[in-house]
Order: structure tokens, then sequence, then C-alpha cells
């Protein structure tokens, strides 16, 4: 009884430390301040794990997120913020995710569906500005960037996630990851020619020929 | 006049499209206590170390130079072989006294 009358009031002490405190809190073995931590920042966790995983993922790899950062927490340098830091944690953990389903062959083999193909026919073929308005527009370019996506390497992906589509710099995206630029910039070149070839084949394959 | 894209320049502001199109949930209490129960499962963090887990990690951290050890080892062995040892053991064998008298002198 006494501890529900606490816990609330902790929670208060607890809410206007900044991140930076209350991660040194937890790793000096405050366990239940990491809650704070957990509830500023799950939105932005859960936005992260979204771009990178299926729908159906997000929140097993958002709680795997956090509770490697958890784990994680002692090798905080506080460097840097700590929002930047756990950006990183959740962007490897949706790696993690990928490196996992590419190694157990979960990663659906399927080629583009006949309703797909028409709405990207229909799509290119208009010479709008691509203003997607309707929702099933949307969904419809989603499935097909998952469909893209789904036939790249793991580390591929992940590069042309965060390089093309999130349009980060090299750098941006090699503290995100943990690898080097330089290794950012050479997976991201070929990355971008095994997308493009796979898209020319499907622009082919569907009778689109390429305008100059 | 803006220069009209190519079909695969399309497709692939389709894809960007798409990415940026991508909904997170909104945040579940039911999620946050399942991070939470995990969290107190693992305990606090400045609790004494596993010193078995300790020990893997030490253990691991030298695996690279260990090999690399191991490699040249292998290497040396099999170039020169093991017959210098061979050879002090038959020097023992066949003249012990003249052995000790040569190691106590310095000779080897």
């Amino acid at each position: 009884m006494e501890f529900e009358i606490l816990l609330p009031m902790m929670d208060a002490t607890h809410e206007s430390l900044t991140d930076e405190a209350i991660a040194r809190q937890v790793v000096q073995g405050d366990v239940d301040a990491f809650e704070i931590l957990l509830r500023r920042y799950q939105n932005y966790v859960l936005k992260i794990a979204s771009k990178h995983v299926p729908p159906a993922q997000v929140e097993d790899v958002t709680q795997n997120a956090f509770i490697r950062a958890y784990t994680s927490l002692p090798t905080f340098k506080h460097t840097s913020s700590f929002k930047s830091w756990l950006s990183a944690v959740a962007v490897r953990t949706c790696y993690d995710f990928w490196r996992k389903q590419y190694r157990l062959k979960e990663i659906p083999e399927s080629s583009l569906s006949e309703e797909q193909r028409q709405w990207l026919q229909t799509t290119l073929a208009s010479d709008s500005q691509y203003i997607f308005q309707h929702r099933v527009d949307m969904e419809h370019a989603r499935e097909t960037l998952e469909w893209a996506l789904n036939r790249l390497s793991a580390e591929d992906r992940m590069v042309v996630e965060l390089v093309y589509l999130e349009e980060l710099s090299g750098k941006e995206a090699a503290k995100l990851l943990g690898w080097s630029v330089a290794n950012v910039k050479v997976r991201a070149f070929r990355a971008r020619k095994k997308l493009q070839k796979l898209l020319s084949e499907v622009l082919d394959s569907n009778g689109i020929t390429k305008r100059s | 006049m803006r220069p009209q894209k190519t079909p695969l320049q399309q497709f692939l502001h389709i894809l960007q499209t798409g990415y940026r199109y991508a909904e997170a949930p909104a945040p579940d209490i039911h999620s946050q206590h399942d991070v939470m129960r995990a969290v107190r499962h693992i305990g606090p963090l400045n609790a004494a170390p596993n010193p078995l887990e300790y020990m893997n990690q030490f253990v691991w951290r030298f695996a690279s130079a260990a090999g690399v050890v191991i490699l040249a080892l292998s290497g040396y062995v099999a170039i020169i072989g093991l017959s210098p040892e061979t050879g002090v053991v038959n020097q023992v064998l066949d003249n012990p006294v003249g052995f000790l008298l040569m190691q106590a002198i310095g000779g080897f």
C-alpha cells in the first residue's frame, strides 16, 4: 500500500531529471527509473521500428530495442545525447531482426501481385507528380517497397533505407549501424545498383520502356 | 521546366513515398509492462557480475590473438619440426653426465 503511494512521488522526482541523469541512475542499480526513459521514448522507437520492420513485428522489435538499451546502458558514454544513442540501438535491433529473418529464410519470395502490377503501371503511366492522396495508394507503395527490399540482403536493405529512403548522410548511417563510413558508402553504392537493376527488370517485364 | 522523370526515377519515388507512409502503432501500456518485466528479470545493472560470464567475455576478447599465435606456432613447427627437442632428449639419454656438465658451464 505504502509502496503504491510512494511510486507516483518517485516518478515525479524522476520526470524532472534529464535523460542522462536517469540513465546514470539506472546504471547505478535503479531499475524502476528505466520506466521513465521507456515512457519518454516509446513513441520515438516505435516510429524508427515501423520504418524498418513489417507492421506485425514493430511492437516486438521495439520491446527488444528497449531491453537491449537497458543491458547496453553501461556502454552509454554520455558523449552524445541519450536519444541519438537510443536511435542507434533501435536501428541495430532492426538490423538484427532482418539478419535473423534472412538466416531463418523467412523472407517471402513471392513476386508482385497482379493488383500491384496494375497499380504500378497506372501510377507510372500517369505523368502526375504522384500525389498519393488515397490510403490504398500509400499501402500499395509500401507493399511494393517491401517487395523490393525483400530481394536485398539485410545489410543492403538497411543501407538503402537509411541512405536513400531516409536520406541520411553516410556518416549518420555509419553511426547508427556501427559501421565505418567507407563501408556504408561502398555498400550503399552497390545496394543502389542492385535495387536499380531489380526495378529495371520489373519495368521491363511490365512492358514499361525506359524514357531518356 | 523540370525534366521529366524516367520510369526508374518514378519507381524510386514511389518506394520513397511508401517508406514515408509507414505508420507507427500507438504506444501500448501492455508493451511497457512487458519491457519492464523483462528488465526486472535481468536485474540491476550494478549487481556483481557472474564470474563465469566475466571470464567468458575475457577469454573471447583474446580469441583472435590466440588464433594468430596458434597459426604462427603451427607454421613454425611445420618449418622447423620437433627435432630440437628430440635432439636434447637424445643427448640426455645418451650422455647424462656430459649433458649436465655442459649445462653447468653454459653449453646450452
